[in-house]
């Protein structure tokens, strides 16, 4: 075989392999949103008669607790809990864990609701870096706020599981903005549902551009800035058919950091929050399920309710939103590299079977057979080794079924409640469908792919998330 | 020259179609199904595209006009619940509840159902008298029968809101063959009714609901307030291992306060 005969075999191997991982990745997504559509019809019909009401106002109703991890969020962290004070829920309580903030947010928190020190043990079953001081509200019975040396956002999640009281906790980031009804939505499935449920996620939606007073949402609406619209047609895509397929399969296994419900004596007896992940609301949905399913129980749920619960400030630049995304796949790879077990482990059900490999192989590692499919095509196309004419079918098939899968997203996102009202939001997520697959993906692709570097070198770490403000501006 | 004319027709994709293909398009020069494939999903992709933004565009403005259209007709309707708030003539409140095109039914009964929902005393009342007078609890109490379970759930629900104890026979009736998530409903809509004969059927549900829903039960026994505790605590006998310790605490409290509540 001459070099140049095998150098034309490895083009057409390398294109068998991109056309059937196209083809399968694609079917899979295609597959996960037809699931959604059904399960998200009946489930928006069966809100119709869903009688919130009754489940809130019930005294056997679960009490919450809120976690509102904050790290420098003096921008908005008054108006989020001032949010959270005003949820409709009979009983909750707020715990905000101050991690070591260099900027002001204590200050607004002492100033905004009469904060005094509390006498509480604040010690628990986690270890976490030390708790400088607890303080109570003198006007809100039902907030708590701990102030600690800065330990990330898994250790501050600790020490307010340490103090929490009530046998569910639910997160939520200091900049999000909580539905009044988002925790009656998100226990109704602990208290309705047949089997016990360990753990809810909910849709996170882009509050750019949303009309926002005293902390909520009065008016939906699309940022002006393309960059956050893009992220629309995204979480559409990502929340409404990809959560929702897996959850209707019990393998659900991210409930987004922003927003997650769980059960606080299980999350206890696993140890918390993992502090050396970046990925760590993955992490703990994963070891859920692999503590469930290794102590023999198959019959729980982690469930994902695609009712909008919370809404959350979009990176508006591409320096946010690199350092965003590459955390998420350094995050993504450092929990899949530790649940390796769950691979094709007929024992975690379809979590072994489909979602693990699934993520593995395609959301995971399937960033470097992206980005081979992209060298290929453009060293074989300049050489002459690929066809043109197949190049464009491939392009063109591929900018199809990405326009598929993100109208399928917007069509979900126009089913559920709080949807763009107006005929021009609705032809700008369209528009924004199509534009996406010239430029916006290749550019997630590539800080994916960043991403999977700074995994391999292990390097990375949070990095700086800074917000514009959109809660103080609006306020 | 084949390939190069088939990868043209699908990126032109005007006329893409199955039965355009020649028989023999299976590239035989050689034999890379790949590029097939491609084309194929290209035009299923394409047809799917036009097909879903065509849906979109329906699905949007049916339900854009079907929304316009029920609040200007739900307006209507509201004025029944200012009349009835300003203590008009029962007859003026009737008439202004009064269905008066195709489809009004269904309208003035969302306006009646969701004001009951929120009213209490002689308002509640008298929302109650026009649901009756109307024809609205027949209506309700024949969608009963329905075929579409969530039709079944919808009336089911209703029903407890206009606290029309005529159904609580029909309810009880196809509570058995309902899927759990209904039979949850058709439990809260007994408690909504309130009538306490329902109680023994609670007990009874309980003996064929999963353990993860007796919390829930308890709850929705609660709703029918003192005279439920002698049946709580039945079920508290029968199935307290189902409570978690702290809603149990919960429920223990409720108790005790309901027999320090004067009688």
């Amino acid at each position: 075989m001459s070099l140049r005969e095998f150098y034309d075999w490895g083009v057409e191997v390398t294109e068998f392999v991109l056309v059937y991982y196209f083809f399968i990745l694609n079917s899979i997504y295609l597959l996960l949103s037809f699931v959604a559509f059904r399960t998200i019809y009946q489930h928006l019909l069966r809100n119709i008669y869903g009688g919130l009401e009754q489940l809130s106002r019930s005294p056997l109703t679960p009490a919450v607790s809120i976690l509102v991890p904050a790290h420098n969020e003096a921008v908005s962290i008054a108006v989020t809990v001032n949010n959270l004070l005003h949820i409709d829920y009979m009983r909750f309580e707020v715990i905000v864990i101050n991690d070591g903030s260099t900027d002001s947010t204590l200050e607004e928190l002492k100033k905004g609701f009469r904060l005094v020190p509390a006498d509480i043990p604040t010690a628990g079953p986690l270890d976490t870096q030390p708790v400088l001081a607890a303080y109570r509200s003198e006007v809100h019975h039902n907030l708590l706020v701990l102030d600690k040396k800065n330990g990330g956002k898994s250790d501050a999640l600790n020490a307010g599981l340490n103090i929490a009281r009530y046998a569910y906790f639910c997160t939520i980031d200091a900049d999000a903005i909580l539905e009044p009804d988002a925790i009656q939505r998100v226990m109704r499935p602990v208290m309705e549902s047949p089997v016990r449920v360990i753990g809810v996620g909910g849709i996170v939606r882009v509050a750019n551009g949303c009309r926002i007073e005293k902390g909520r949402i009065v008016e939906v609406d699309l940022p002006w800035s393309p960059l956050p619209v893009f992220q629309v047609v995204e979480y559409f895509r990502a929340f409404l058919s990809g959560r929702t397929g897996y959850s209707r399969i019990n393998a659900l296994m991210i409930v987004s950091g922003a927003f997650g419900l769980f059960e606080r004596s299980l999350v206890v007896e696993i140890g918390g929050y993992r502090k050396d992940t970046v990925g760590e609301d993955m992490d703990l949905v994963c070891r859920l399920h692999d503590h469930m399913r290794r102590g023999g129980v198959k019959d729980y749920l982690i469930e994902f309710v695609p009712d909008p619960v919370c809404w959350t400030e979009a990176p508006s630049s591409v320096a946010v939103l690199s350092r965003q995304r590459r955390r998420w796949q350094k995050g993504l790879l450092e929990v899949l590299s530790e649940h390796t077990r769950m691979l094709f482990n007929p024992r975690y059900g379809w979590l072994g079977l489909f979602s693990y490999p699934f993520l593995l192989f395609f959301e995971g590692w399937g960033i470097l057979l992206e980005t081979l499919g992209y060298l290929v095509f453009a060293v074989g196309g300049f050489l002459g080794a690929i066809q043109t004419d197949f190049m464009i079918a491939f392009f063109v098939a591929a900018i199809l079924c990405g326009t598929l899968l993100s109208l399928t997203g917007v069509l979900l996102g126009e089913m559920t409640p709080r949807e763009y009202p107006k005929y021009r939001h609705w032809m700008r997520l369209i528009a924004f469908a199509v534009i996406e697959n010239f430029g916006y993906r290749q550019l997630v692709s590539f800080l994916r792919l960043m991403g999977t570097i700074d995994y391999v070198r292990g390097k990375g770490e949070w990095g700086r998330m800074e917000r514009s403000g959109l809660l103080r501006r609006k306020a | 020259m084949r390939r190069s004319a088939l990868c043209w027709a699908s990126l032109l994709a005007a006329l893409p179609a199955h039965a355009q293909f020649p028989p023999d398009a299976a590239i035989p020069d050689t034999g890379r199904l790949s590029i097939l494939l491609i084309i194929y999903m290209s035009i299923v992709f394409f047809w799917a595209v036009v097909a879903l933004f065509v849906y979109i565009g329906l699905f949007k403005a049916y339900h854009r006009l079907r929304r316009k259209y029920r609040e200007r007709r739900k307006a209507v309707f509201r004025l029944g619940v200012e009349l009835t708030l300003m203590e008009e003539p029962y007859e003026k409140i009737v008439e202004a509840f009064r269905p008066r095109r195709l489809g009004d039914l269904d309208i003035s009964k969302e306006v009646l159902v969701d004001s009951i929902r929120h009213l209490t005393g002689d308002p509640q009342r008298a929302l109650l008298r026009v649901a009756g007078d109307l024809g609205f609890v027949e209506h309700t109490l024949r969608r009963l029968k329905a075929g579409s379970r969530h039709t079944r759930g919808r009336a089911m629900e209703d029903l407890g809101l206009l606290h029309c104890s005529q159904a609580i026979v029909a309810i009880l009736s196809i509570m058995d063959q309902e899927s759990l998530d209904l039979k949850i409903v058709a439990l809260r809509s007994l408690a909504a009714i309130g009538d306490p004969a329902a109680l023994p059927y609670f007990l009874r549900a309980a003996d064929t609901l999963p353990p993860t829903l007796i919390p829930r039960l308890a709850s929705l026994m609660l709703e029918f307030g003192p005279k439920s505790h002698p049946y709580v605590q039945q079920l508290i006998n029968q199935h307290g291992d189902e409570f978690p310790s702290l809603l149990f605490e919960e429920l223990l409290k409720e108790l005790a306060a309901g027999m320090k509540a004067p009688a």
